[in-house]
């Protein structure tokens, strides 16, 4: 009898990466369904009633969730073919570690990076850094960290990478300068075509936490925190708009607005644009180069029309960078 | 010296632009580059038949207009028109000041995001909906007279970056006429009628319109409908 498989994703989650890496492993036939996170559907609620969450496997009817949990499952369900945990118990308990090290650390960390500046950021990167290095270690001289193929591990991990230009540009860093072995293993990996047709196109997902950090106003206050500079925040009540925002964007009535000098600008991109281009002496928030600007702006404006921002709920599992206390 | 230097500087360039003669998309990139002299090949596609090459620049959205530089592909026309104006920097399209700029930026995402979904959908309604489409585009348009006020161009002495994007207004004009509607006429709007005709009558950007008889039998052909409804 045919199985029916069913992945209930979100294209840019990493954990739901995993589960198409693996199910492409095992070259197993799939329905995938994507998800909209801010309105999700009656399977996903039903599948998943105790975190409401994706990645969801659907197998013949019945739900895994947890990505992790769901890779162990496709690896002892069709245990025949390229199996990715080993099979001897104590590599089986060292795999399952460095998978969960990964589950704990490298998310939080990572959205620390793009999503706070300063100090928070600083940290972020140093303890994001740490642990790349730590699993560049445990890599040692192994092709993999399966060994001579992908395992749990390799599956577990590498589905971060296509995040790494996302963090490097948020964060102002080089990943490869600090990790090259992990980065050439992540090179390895994509070599593989179960790999390379499992994960996004790093521009893309950039683009997506750029329309992210828009779509909560993040962008804007990160930007003025990136230039040192003092502001104050007017928080608006949006079902009572205040008469100085219908009179600073009488046009649109939307937030963000920015008020410099008693001269108001909206539409955060433009907005940062501005903050940018004032306060140039410091910190550059685009790139220099114009066509690294205009990739930039492409993507930013890909995100938009998608309207894939609508989906960024299911991301903050952290707080969002607090505004500074108005006085 | 200066046209020296642009020579020189247009020699050592490889710009091709792809694009569609009736598209007010790829019609924007031409107007750019010509205010700039920017010598470029044009290359026209077949929007049905979408060339090998264009599907290689361009393949996420499979789109034109399409701005390959040494190589280099740029897609999405205000972003293209930021690239220019920040490649070849004589002749700016954008102010230099800030405030200005982002002014700039801000009325040219209101032409796409606003005015040309509204402009497609009184194409292609009718009845009471096209009324409905036709009093929020005046209302538009409404805006945009108080934001052009008394200005020759939205940017200024000479034609901008807003402008440019503005050109949609050109489109809705052919759209007016070859469907038989009234949207922008001078007695309701005569400050943005002004701007209009001084648009239209613009050297460079006259050269960049489609050939107006063959732009109102495609808009006839593309939106129009032998039976008014009923």
């Amino acid at each position: 009898m045919a199985d029916e498989i069913i992945l209930l994703d979100f294209w840019p989650s990493m954990f739901g990466m995993r589960v198409r890496l693996a199910l492409a492993e095992k070259g197993l036939k799939y329905e995938y369904r994507q998800e909209d996170l801010r309105n999700k559907s009656p399977l996903l609620l039903e599948m998943n009633p105790v975190h409401k969450k994706i990645p969801v496997l659907i197998h013949n009817g019945k739900p895994i969730c947890e990505s992790l949990i769901i890779v162990q499952y496709i690896d002892e369900v069709w245990k025949d073919k390229s199996p990715l945990l080993p099979s001897d118990p104590y590599q089986r308990a060292q795999a399952r570690f460095w998978a969960d090290y990964v589950d704990k650390k490298l998310y939080e960390l990572g959205g620390k990076i793009w999503s706070t500046k300063g100090e928070e950021q600083e940290t972020g990167k140093k303890e994001f850094i740490e642990c790349l290095k730590l699993l560049e270690g445990e890599l040692g001289e192994k092709p993999y960290f399966g060994g001579e193929k992908i395992g749990f591990v390799d599956v577990a991990l590498v589905t971060f990478s296509c995040w790494f230009y996302a963090y490097e540009t948020f964060g102002n860093f080089s990943i490869e300068a600090e990790c090259p072995k992990l980065v050439a293993w992540t090179k390895r990996c994509m070599e593989k075509e179960s790999v390379s047709s499992s994960l996004e196109d790093p521009h893309k997902v950039h683009g997506f936490i750029m329309g992210m950090r828009k779509r909560f106003g993040i962008e804007v206050r990160l930007a003025l925190a990136e230039k040192g500079l003092k502001y104050e925040y007017k928080e608006e009540d949006l079902r009572n708009k205040s008469p100085l925002l219908l009179e600073m964007n009488p046009v649109h009535k939307k937030i963000p607005v920015l008020i410099h000098n008693g001269k108001p600008i909206c539409e955060s991109l433009i907005i940062v644009q501005y903050i940018d281009e004032v306060w140039h002496d410091k910190s550059p928030l685009l790139p220099s180069d114009p066509y690294q600007r205009a990739q930039a702006r492409f993507w930013a404006d890909y995100v938009d029309k998608k309207g894939f921002v609508q989906n960024a709920g299911f991301f903050f599992t952290h707080s969002l960078p607090k505004a500074p206390s108005s006085s | 010296m200066a046209a020296i230097s642009l020579q020189t500087e247009t020699m050592a360039e490889e710009v091709k632009l792809f694009g569609t003669w009736a598209s007010v998309f790829s019609r924007r990139i031409e107007v750019a580059l010509k205010l700039k002299g920017v010598q470029f090949e044009y290359i026209e596609e077949n929007l049905s038949n979408k060339s090998p090459a264009l599907l290689k620049y361009n393949p996420l959205h499979k789109k034109i207009p399409v701005l390959v530089h040494n190589g280099k592909p740029v897609a999405e026309s205000l972003v293209i028109l930021e690239y220019i104006d920040e490649t070849w920097k004589h002749n700016p399209i954008l102010p230099t000041d800030p405030y200005e700029k982002a002014m700039a930026r801000f009325w040219a995402k209101y032409m796409d995001d606003k005015l040309l979904p509204a402009a497609i959908k009184v194409a292609m309604s009718k009845g009471e909906e096209q009324k409905g489409v036709i009093e929020e585009i005046q209302k538009q348009l409404k805006t945009l007279e108080s934001e052009l006020k008394e200005k020759k161009f939205f940017g200024g002495e000479s034609l901008g970056f807003v402008d440019i994007a503005a050109n949609t207004i050109v489109w809705l004009v052919v759209a007016q006429e070859a469907l038989g509607m009234e949207i922008l006429t001078e007695e309701k709007f005569p400050v943005l009628h002004g701007w209009y005709q001084r648009l239209v009558d613009d050297a460079v950007f006259k050269e960049c319109m489609p050939p107006r008889e063959q732009h109102l039998s495609f808009v006839k052909v593309r939106f129009g409908s032998s039976t008014p409804s009923k």
